[in-house]
């Protein structure tokens, strides 16, 4: 069985497939994992050992576990999904976006971040990390945007 | 079901059987008697229907073929045939041509009943308005004398139908040929079954420079010299097939041999008397000794001699090896398939099997063949034609009916050596298995009670009688049939086999009952794959012959595959499936899920299936995914994060192809839908069909397989809309939450909220993120539910429709589902 890695952690995280965690013995964690099997409700139960990469990358969404308790994952899932989401949208697809006219007005906000609404779900956005690499893409895209201002895509 | 793109080095496993061999018997042959009738008959039809496809008339199929009437006994006489008449039109037609009378004229002299008389009766009685149509039509579309042997041909009906029986001819009108001559006596003659009509070699040698029919006959003379039956066998045979092309050439037809007016032509009657086996069975009292497994045999020894003899390039002997092999599982499918008929019929009608009235029809197992299914086809067309008998259902099953024979023809011409042999295979069925025929009988029957319930089972038999009676009539069929070695082989009584591999080949076979049949397919089929048997051994001493190896075999492979690419239509999704789906052991469990999913593959568009086919795509249907790729089964699924569980607990699987840096292949891809998958839960293998349709798992596999060619994902838009999709669902889950924490009492934003969370559960591997799984599942989902299911429970695949229609309408806007991506 393969070690699990911070990614790995995130994936299941993100998928809905981290169903709970619980503290054992010697502060390790519990995992109740479902594998992606279409159809199929197929589970499995791992232990990250205190100190793991995976262990790490849990407890830095979780926070520190409560000895005996039984964490409910799927606010953490969601959350994690959420952070993650714009991973999903890599270069070409956002450029796919802008060509079909898939976005109705990009946001600068306030730390920086850049928010694209989309054009066919009102209210419906993604948030990209400034730092991140489709961030810097929006910002060359679109030039300077300041905090806090607004660029209608599509009038 | 995820593609792994990058196994690269999974071993494959080959299908070969791991059972010894039981080794056949072949003391048991057919007796004499047995083998002349099936000589007789082969060589009768096969005159009979010896015309080009575009020759035969299939359109007889969905009209009245046979006109019957119910006697007192409760037996049926058959009174005329219109498909019979159409044959002998089309043989008689130079004769009658050469004559300047018109006939019509004679008919019209005749006390018995002209034009008008046929026309008032044609109101009421379908049968002379059946008639009456033809004559139109044959107005329509014929002209001069071909015109005139056609109203010749319908008026001879007539008079036969309303008249005495007797025919009348003119005394101007002078046969062509002098053996038929000799049997009329007179300005009127009567056709008596007893008159039987001959005609000489040389004068068939003579007819066939012009007649395709005559030329068959003739070649068929020929091979007949080339065989190394005994001398007065051959005369029998000889005659026998004279007399067949005779009876076609001078009008004479089953029909009148099957009248029970006392004239009956007891040459070709075999008398057989039913014996009750059991209270569902009965067999006809015909003993034949000759098992499948027999057959089988000299069918290998007999394509092994002809390859060996024939061929000189070891290409094409590898090449016709191969056919050969597929031919002989085509046959031991076929005689399977005919089996497994045989056993439904069986149960459906345990009712009828115990009436009185089968046992007459078994009485007479001389009608049992062709005249009775094909009577019962005609019960059928004429309540097509009567609107209040019959619904609407009934009237679209024949009519599939009727175009299921129109394409037999061409179908049997452009079908696979395996699919040709599995056509054999049941025809050889009906001949060593004559209770095969208890299902023209039994839909007589319930064609006759008008019934809803008898029409509609009545309808299911014809479906499959009326294609057999089909592809038995034709053309190309019967040649391989009447004219093949291995049918000549399969009628013959010695089994001794003189070829230097006699010691490897089985030395016995168990008596042939055609229960046992599942035995004896497995002996045959497992002398197709499997190691150290006669068949495996023959096969590689063929090679070592033909001195070739793996690339002759592959170039044969080549020339096939591009053969396959050249067709269009169902003969092309026919053979294309034929090419991808790897054979497994008829013996296995999964023979009939194998069985089953071929079919769904054949109802992919032929679109989707040639690109597949370019591709060698490969589809499995084993026992287990272990049987394919070991390596495979045993891995963690594919997918990263999967960790410690085995992809051998997957419904199915798509492995794509692996290409190399300049994008040539080196390893096929693959798809697999096994018929038992591992169960974590009871820690064992358990049926795959536990919890999914497996059809919708097949299209959903090949809906992998498309998209790791076409790499629909690529499209412009395609992942964006995706996630917007999948997103939605995200958000409105958040938005409910948000909702539900300002309003903790609104019962109605909790149960939404509940809802869409359950929905998320439900879509949770179309909804995965990683590595593109989610968008590649939904997608070839959406690809597999568009053609009739991906395999999920229905409430999954409503949910999918709904929440990514917005996906799926992108991707058909476009074409996107088979277009080729720009990668």
């Amino acid at each position: 069985m393969n070690e699990w890695t911070t990614e790995d952690v995130e994936d299941a995280l993100c998928g809905h497939r981290m169903i709970s965690a619980q503290l054992i013995g010697f502060g390790d964690i519990e995992v109740e994992y479902q594998h992606v099997v279409p159809g199929q409700d197929v589970r499995s139960k791992f232990v990250f050992k205190r100190g793991s990469e995976a262990f790490d990358t849990l407890t830095h969404y979780t926070g520190e576990l409560v000895p005996g308790q039984l964490l409910d994952l799927s606010m953490i899932c969601q959350a994690a999904e959420k952070a993650n989401r714009w991973k999903g949208y890599d270069l070409p697809c956002l450029q796919d976006g802008f060509e079909m006219g898939f976005y109705k007005s990009i946001e600068r906000l306030e730390n920086g971040d850049m928010r694209l609404y989309r054009a066919n779900v009102p209210g419906s956005y993604t948030d990209f990390p400034s730092t991140s690499e489709q961030g810097k893409f929006l910002l060359e895209k679109f030039g300077p945007i300041e905090p806090g201002k607004k660029v209608e895509l599509i009038s | 079901m995820a593609p792994e793109a990058n196994e690269n080095s999974a071993e494959k496993t080959a299908l070969e059987g791991a059972g010894n061999e039981k080794h056949a018997d072949k003391e048991n042959s057919l007796g004499d008697r047995q083998a002349q009738q099936l000589w007789e008959k082969a060589d009768a039809e096969s005159s009979k229907y010896d015309k080009t496809p575009s020759q035969l008339d299939m359109k007889a199929v969905s009209e009245p073929l046979l006109l019957f009437d119910k006697t007192q006994s409760g037996s049926h006489k058959i009174l005329a045939s219109s498909a019979d008449s159409k044959t002998q039109n089309s043989g008689n037609r130079n004769k009658i041509s050469e004559n300047s009378s018109s006939p019509r004229n004679a008919y019209e002299k005749s006390p018995l009943i002209g034009e008008e008389e046929l026309k008032r009766m044609a109101g009421n009685d379908m049968t002379a308005a059946g008639y009456l149509r033809e004559l139109n039509e044959a107005k329509q579309l014929l002209e001069g004398k071909a015109l005139e042997a056609r109203e010749k041909q319908i008026w001879q009906l007539v008079q036969k139908t309303y008249g005495s029986g007797h025919e009348l001819r003119t005394a101007n009108e002078t046969p062509p040929i002098k053996e038929e001559s000799a049997n009329y006596s007179g300005q009127s003659e009567t056709f008596r079954s007893t008159d039987k009509p001959q005609i000489n070699t040389a004068e068939i040698k003579a007819l066939a420079e012009n007649d395709e029919t005559a030329r068959s006959v003739a070649e068929m003379l020929d091979s007949l010299e080339t065989t190394g039956l005994q001398q007065d066998e051959k005369q029998r045979l000889r005659e026998t097939i004279k007399a067949g092309f005779a009876d076609v050439r001078l009008g004479h037809n089953d029909t009148e041999s099957s009248e029970p007016d006392g004239n009956d032509d007891k040459q070709n009657v075999h008398e057989l008397h039913p014996e009750k086996i059991n209270d569902h069975t009965f067999a006809l009292g015909l003993e034949f000794n000759a098992s499948p497994a027999d057959a089988i045999h000299r069918f290998g020894q007999a394509a092994f001699s002809r390859a060996a003899e024939a061929l000189t390039d070891p290409a094409q002997q590898l090449a016709f090896w191969q056919a050969q092999q597929d031919k002989l599982l085509g046959i031991a499918e076929g005689l399977n398939q005919a089996k497994e008929s045989l056993k439904e019929v069986f149960k459906s009608t345990g009712h009828f099997v115990q009436s009185g009235e089968l046992c007459e029809f078994l009485a007479k197992p001389n009608a049992i063949n062709e005249p009775l299914a094909r009577a019962a086809g005609a019960a059928l067309a004429a309540m097509e034609a009567d609107p209040q008998a019959i619904n609407k259902a009934v009237l679209a099953g024949l009519q599939s009916a009727g175009v299921m024979a129109m394409t037999s023809s061409e179908k049997y011409s452009a079908m696979s050596p395996r699919e040709q042999g599995r056509v054999i295979g049941e025809a050889m069925f009906s001949f060593i298995n004559p209770e095969g025929s208890l299902e023209a009988p039994q839909l007589l029957n319930q064609a006759t009670k008008h019934s809803d319930e008898a029409i509609q089972a009545a309808l299911q038999a014809t479906m499959k009688s009326v294609a057999a009676e089909e592809i038995k009539g034709n053309l190309q069929l019967l040649r391989d049939l009447a004219t093949s070695p291995e049918l000549k082989e399969f009628f013959r009584d010695s089994l001794k086999v003189q070829a230097a591999d006699l010691r490897l080949m089985p030395a016995g076979v168990p008596p042939a009952m055609y229960l046992e049949l599942e035995q004896q397919l497995y002996l045959m089929n497992k002398a197709g794959g499997g190691e150290g048997n006669w068949w495996n051994k023959t096969y590689q001493k063929f090679r070592e012959l033909a001195g070739q190896a793996e690339k002759s075999a592959s170039k044969s492979a080549d020339d096939s595959l591009e053969s396959i690419l050249t067709l269009n239509g169902e003969a092309f999704i026919a053979r294309a499936v034929d090419k991808m789906v790897q054979p497994i052991d008829s013996s296995s469990p999964a023979f009939s899920h194998w069985q089953k999913m071929k079919e769904v593959l054949k109802t992919i568009p032929e679109e989707d299936l040639r690109t597949l086919l370019k591709r060698n795509w490969e589809f499995h249907f084993p026992q287990r995914l272990e049987d394919v790729d070991l390596k495979l089964a045993k891995s963690s699924l594919n997918l990263e994060g999967a960790h410690g569980k085995r992809n051998e607990i997957l419904a199915g699987i798509t492995k794509a192809e692996n290409l190399d840096k300049g994008g040539r292949p080196q390893e096929v891809g693959k798809s697999v839908v096994p018929f038992e998958r591992w169960s974590v839960e009871s820690n064992s293998f358990i049926a795959n069909s536990d919890g999914y349709d497996l059809a919708g798992v097949t299209r959903h596999e090949v809906g992998q397989a498309l998209n790791s060619i076409h790499h629909w994902y690529c499209r412009p838009g395609v992942v964006q809309i995706y996630r917007d999709c999948a997103d939605s669902l995200r958000q409105e889950i958040e938005q409910l939450q948000e909702l539900v924490r300002k309003c903790p009492d609104s019962i109605a934003a909790k149960k939404t909220l509940f809802m869409s969370i359950k929905e998320r559960q439900t879509l949770i591997w179309h909804l995965e993120p990683k590595s593109g799984y989610g968008i590649e599942q939904t997608l070839t989902d959406l690809y597999a539910t568009s053609l009739g299911g991906c395999g999920l429970p229905k409430q999954a695949q409503t949910l999918l429709e709904e929440r990514f229609a917005a996906l799926k309408e992108h991707m058909n806007k476009s074409n996107w589902f088979r277009e080729m991506g720009d990668d």
